[in-house]
């Protein structure tokens, strides 16, 4: 026997986006909503609200197991755009104080320039910068070393040398993206591993493209598990 | 008599109303007057209507949600909410 349905079948296209707007986890200056969720599984490109929910979740791992990160000073990347647009943005770099660059190790900024996604870690013992980028690209590095002119002015005196004499050293080896939607889930990524007090090595993670997918999903269910009923 | 005693009863109404203003990438300033208890969704929506692309509002380094009011966030009169659009990239 056969059953046919006398209802039309419902359009998902309407679910999906009268839910956009539902908020799944907000902190901060963070807020991700039902559509961010779904940006975040489909391939779309991340926003700053995305890199800074990762970074969040991140702390939240390292609150748990410390031992096998390092301590570092994140910036968000709202810092560069609030200063960018003549807001007050020292709410984004008040943690950096004398005694907070002491007990660190590491300066992570994760930039975006003209929709591409890169990370710079300054390591504070070496005076040496580092930049991740999944597009290697002259024009990448030339940005960074703009932010990190705009740290110096506005942290004067709080580090130990001038950040701004620092290398500014591209790191080779590392996986890169063969796709033009990615680059935003390497940095978080990027991000991971060079807090880690283990050398990572990048030769094993040759493949790392494919499973960028899998670390998309990962995050959406991370966020997901954040929510409060 | 009567008028008098009517606006004094309007009065307290009026100075709860607060002033906020919404600064946008493009250093525009636009005035809103909201009740405290008012939902900040209106503001918002208000703003976004005007601007016909996707934006972001903090106030004081915090994204301000749907159902936030201005009694919500403590916000007092004057205070500014910054507009932006999300820095996206791939």
């Amino acid at each position: 026997m056969r059953f046919t349905c006398a209802l039309p079948a419902p359009d998902l296209r309407f679910f999906v986006l009268f839910f956009r707007d539902d908020v799944i986890f907000q902190s901060g200056n963070i807020l991700i909503n039902r559509g961010d969720i779904d940006d975040i599984l489909t391939n779309q490109y991340f926003s700053d609200n995305h890199v800074d929910s990762f970074a969040f979740l991140l702390s939240e791992k390292i609150r748990i197991i410390p031992k096998e990160f390092q301590k570092y000073l994140y910036i968000s990347p709202l810092y560069r755009l609030y200063k960018g647009y003549k807001h007050d943005y020292q709410m984004f770099i008040q943690h950096i104080t004398p005694d907070s660059v002491r007990e660190s190790k590491l300066i992570v900024q994760p930039i975006c320039f003209q929709s591409h996604w890169v990370l710079i870690v300054g390591k504070l013992k070496e005076k040496v910068w580092k930049l991740y980028d999944s597009l290697p690209n002259p024009e990448h590095k030339a940005i960074c070393t703009e932010v990190i002119k705009q740290i110096h002015e506005d942290k004067a005196g709080v580090f130990p040398s001038d950040i701004t004499t620092w290398k500014l050293q591209t790191v080779r080896g590392i996986p890169t993206q063969s796709n033009e939607y990615d680059c935003e889930i390497f940095v978080c990524k990027y991000m991971e591993r060079a807090i880690l007090k283990k050398k990572t090595d990048w030769a094993s993670l040759k493949e790392w493209q494919k499973y960028m997918p899998k670390f998309r999903a990962e995050l959406g269910y991370a966020l997901c598990l954040t929510t409060k009923m | 008599m009567a008028s008098t005693s009517s606006e004094q009863n309007k009065k307290p109404n009026e100075a709860k109303s607060l002033s906020l203003k919404v600064k946008g990438q493009d250093e525009v300033e636009v005035f809103y007057r909201a009740k405290p208890t008012t939902q900040l969704s209106k503001l918002m929506n208000a703003y976004s209507n005007r601007h016909y692309f996707p934006v972001a509002f903090f106030f004081d380094g915090h994204q301000i949600r749907d159902e936030d009011t201005p009694e919500s966030l403590k916000m007092k009169d004057g205070d500014e909410i910054v507009a932006l659009i999300h820095q996206t990239g791939g």
